[in-house]
């Protein structure tokens, strides 16, 4: 993303580099902008022994973003920006928000506001106090105008921050909100002295349970304990190390051999080449989102939504995740992940590869023989060679035209994608599946396949407003699953972005807490 | 000697110039935007075009070029869009690692081409001049990133000998800098060795044949002095020109090899840039790199007066 913008946790992430290659990826979901594969922070070994102080690790991490350090999710950012800086919450594994640098954190009933607290003592790695007026300059400094970050959206919610004292804050929102916690459990609190310097990564001055040390273009970062972290005692680790690797076969052979110790973004071809080595320890991250053939609804031939459903169930998802997904991932229609309030085992069975139904939706709709332009980005002709390939099953000609990234991105950013193109997207089971609706890119309001009738306004707001967790929200959910699935689709799911970590077996780094966010604090060695 | 130099200093100047506008239309003819690039996948149009603004992507092509080009002049490459640091500075931090990696492998060239050329080339339609030949085959038609992950495997992951990427600095630390550059500075310098190999043979063999060499070893010279003094020395004049090209083969070539041993360089700095749409980066570095090519070139031509004297009292 490939570049590529971070990674996705599974929560507001989206795609990457991870199986096709490059790129970079976006929050929650963020659709394609994002080309390194699904993050689920949820690395790990169990943890049953004691965990011990010292050492450092070292991991693999991609060429950072600095423009997007804090302002994007960027799988090459994944450690530093979780590292240096903390969060005032962040979500754990009941979907709720754990605190962080608040020391409480409470909705209002009508969830039209938040009261936080901060912990007392708080200070940035320089050792200037953070207060509440940080707070308020990062929510502030996210939304900006001037600002390109896949915070500005949801921060705009936010009508006004009152700082009574030093170390509290009174929020409110724009109407009620209840999702709005995943906006802050993704908001880092930086520091407005040092902020402008971070782009040149010289001074990354967070409170978070690592230190910046130095920074060598193409080569890697060091950081170091915070001595002063809230959490006592933590982080575990004395320093750790980002390596960066640009070539796959050197990221495999670096962890094989023990020259990287944690790899938090490997491909299902890394996993099959890691499989039975008794040195490391590979982690499931679980379904974080989907990779999926995007259906530009205005082109003439892709307007009737038979020819739409048509080409959905033409996809043989089983061979994709067979041949293209190494073995290593299981086919999935649904988006969601497991945990998440939106995924509705029933709805799984909506959608199956049916090229006979298609070939007679195709006969209906006299569509038979048309031809579909493929706008694919580089790294990407893989998979879309897969769809083309089923499409031309059902006498579908399918034109591949693959451009470079950058270029292919420029149309998907602007919406300028003329039929079809192949992208991912990525989701965290953790969040409140209203927030994936407000920050991906492939589903929200405008999307870069022009999907946006009315009908599909109003049910996103209705998602929105209700408690994903109650019947109507699950209804409502589920008729989110039904109209993409099967009803009126705009997107045809190929198959899930599915995150994995990869370690070294003395690597312990615990899964509690890591939906939202790698618990570096918690990582330590059992050398 | 002096005014020579300026001539061709003077001479150097409008193949800089050319050079620059070849670079910057270049990058104009791209498809993609750095300000799309820049603005996130939230941005607006009107997000877009204020960074355009911002950037003065929004002047005429014209006043671009003029802007750049009168700022390079004065030694300003301008600033990074994505880091926004300066470009000469990001240059400067990049070029140490890719020069140590080429000087390196600039020398495994020259120390394993020239004797293997010469030995060949002494010993025409011989075992030595088959050897070369396979070498020669086998150096070209392997590409630097197939031979570089066959090392990995073998010497750094199967035998444990060496590190599998990274960087050390060689004047920080001789000893693990070694560990760190031997591997792709051998495979950079392995191709090179085998191309270098072949002109040398080619240009020996041919000395090997003038009358200077016969009535060398006629006089009773040592076979030893008849090939260094006088084929090896005659024989390297129009060597040196495939010398400085090689040099300059190493510098684009060290881009893979950066990439597939992970090390910090020009090269892999350069390919984020224009995957990035970082302009300023791009033509920076291009510019510089063509400023090195034609500095090589020059002093190849220097070279040929110092190697052959009749060159030098013909200028």
């Amino acid at each position: 993303m490939d570049t590529k913008l971070m990674d996705r946790r599974r929560l507001l992430v989206g795609g990457g580099t991870a199986l096709a290659g490059a790129g970079a990826m976006a929050l929650v979901g963020c659709g394609d902008d994002d080309d390194k594969k699904s993050v689920a922070p949820a690395a790990t070994n169990a943890a049953p022994k004691t965990p011990k102080r010292g050492g450092m690790i070292t991991v693999d991490s991609g060429e950072p973003a600095p423009d997007a350090l804090v302002y994007a999710f960027n799988a090459n950012n994944y450690y530093l920006r979780w590292a240096i800086w903390d969060n005032l919450v962040i979500k754990g594994e009941d979907n709720r928000p754990r605190l962080m640098l608040a020391q409480s954190f409470e909705m209002k009933p009508d969830f039209r506001g938040v009261q936080i607290k901060l912990r007392p003592g708080l200070t940035f790695h320089n050792g200037k106090a953070l207060t509440s007026e940080d707070v308020r300059f990062s929510i502030e400094t996210f939304r900006a105008d001037s600002t390109t970050s896949q915070l500005k959206n949801p921060g705009k919610l936010i009508t006004d921050i009152k700082t009574p004292d030093p170390l509290t804050l009174d929020i409110t929102f724009s109407s009620p909100r209840q999702y709005m916690e995943d906006y802050f459990a993704l908001l880092p609190i930086v520091d407005k002295d040092t902020l402008g310097q971070a782009t040149q990564m010289k001074v990354l001055n967070g409170a978070g349970p690592f230190k910046f040390v130095s920074y060598t273009p193409n080569q890697g970062y060091v950081l170091e304990r915070n001595p002063n972290y809230w959490d006592t005692g933590k982080p575990y680790l004395d320093k750790i190390q980002g390596r960066i690797y640009t070539d796959e076969q050197a990221r495999i052979l670096a962890l094989k051999a023990g020259e990287v110790m944690h790899v938090n973004m490997a491909t299902p071809a890394m996993v099959k080449a890691f499989r039975g080595d008794k040195n490391l320890n590979i982690e499931d991250g679980g379904v974080g989102g989907s990779w999926y053939a995007g259906l530009v609804v205005d082109f003439p031939a892709l307007k009737d939504k038979r020819v739409r459903q048509a080409l959905t169930l033409a996809i043989d998802r089983k061979r994709i995740a067979k041949e293209w997904g190494e073995g290593v991932i299981e086919p999935q229609v649904l988006p969601w992940p497991k945990e998440s309030p939106a995924y509705i085992a029933e709805d799984e069975a909506l959608l199956k590869y049916d090229p006979a139904q298609a070939k007679a939706l195709l006969k209906q709709a006299a569509a038979e023989g048309i031809t579909i332009p493929m706008d694919i980005g580089q790294s990407r002709e893989a998979l879309a060679q897969y769809v083309q390939d089923d499409w031309k099953a059902i006498g579908v000609n399918a034109q591949l035209n693959v451009s470079e990234y950058s270029a292919y991105l420029e149309r998907f950013r602007l919406r300028k994608v003329e039929a079809m193109y192949v992208a991912p997207f990525g989701f965290s089971a953790n969040m409140h599946p209203a927030t994936f609706f407000d920050f991906a890119q492939p589903v929200r309001i405008p999307n870069a396949s022009h999907y946006e009738p009315a009908a599909y306004k109003d049910l996103l707001a209705k998602i929105t407003e209700t408690d994903s967790r109650s019947p109507a929200g699950k209804e409502l959910l589920h008729q989110w699953n039904k109209l993409y699935l099967v009803d009126d689709p705009w997107m045809a799911p190929l198959a899930p972005n599915v995150t994995y970590y990869a370690m070294r077996k003395q690597v312990i780094a615990p899964a509690k807490g890591a939906a939202d966010a790698p618990p570096l604090s918690e990582y330590w060695l059992d050398a | 000697m002096i005014s020579h130099v300026l001539r061709r200093l003077f001479e150097a100047i409008p193949v800089v110039a050319l050079a620059s506008v070849l670079v910057f239309s270049l990058l104009q003819i791209v498809p993609g935007d750095p300000a799309v690039n820049l603005a996130g996948s939230d941005a607006t149009d009107q997000d877009v075009q204020a960074i355009r603004h911002q950037l003065g992507l929004d002047q005429p092509i014209l006043e671009q070029y003029t802007s750049w080009a009168g700022a390079a002049l004065r030694g300003d490459l301008g600033t990074s869009f994505r880091t926004k640091l300066p470009v000469a500075e990001m240059l400067r931090s990049a070029l140490g690692p890719t020069l140590e990696l080429t000087a390196a492998a600039f020398l495994i060239e020259l120390s394993v081409g020239i004797p293997l050329g010469v030995m060949a080339g002494t010993h025409v339609r011989s075992l030595w001049d088959w050897a070369l030949s396979a070498f020669s085959i086998v150096g070209i038609a392997i590409p630097h990133f197939v031979l570089g992950l066959v090392l990995l495997y073998f010497v750094s992951y199967r035998l444990g000998w060496l590190p599998i990427g990274g960087r050390v600095s060689i004047f920080e630390d001789p000893l693990e800098g070694f560990r760190y550059l031997v591997l792709p500075a051998s495979v950079l310098g392995f191709t090179g060795a085998a191309v270098l190999a072949r002109f040398v043979r080619s240009s020996v063999a041919q000395v090997m044949n003038q009358d200077y060499i016969r009535t060398g070893r006629a006089k009773g010279l040592r076979e030893r002095v008849v090939i260094v003094r006088h084929a090896l020395r005659n024989g390297l004049v129009p060597i040196v020109t495939v010398i400085a090209l090689q040099f300059a083969t190493l510098l684009t070539g060290s881009v893979v090899i950066e990439s597939v041993f992970s090390r910090p360089g020009v090269g892999r700095m350069v390919v984020g840039a224009i995957q990035s749409r970082d302009y300023p980066v791009v033509q920076g570095t291009l510019l510089a790199l063509v400023a090195t090519f034609i500095f090589l070139n020059l002093l190849a031509d220097l070279l040929y007066g110092v190697l052959d004297p009749r060159i030098r009292s013909a200028r």
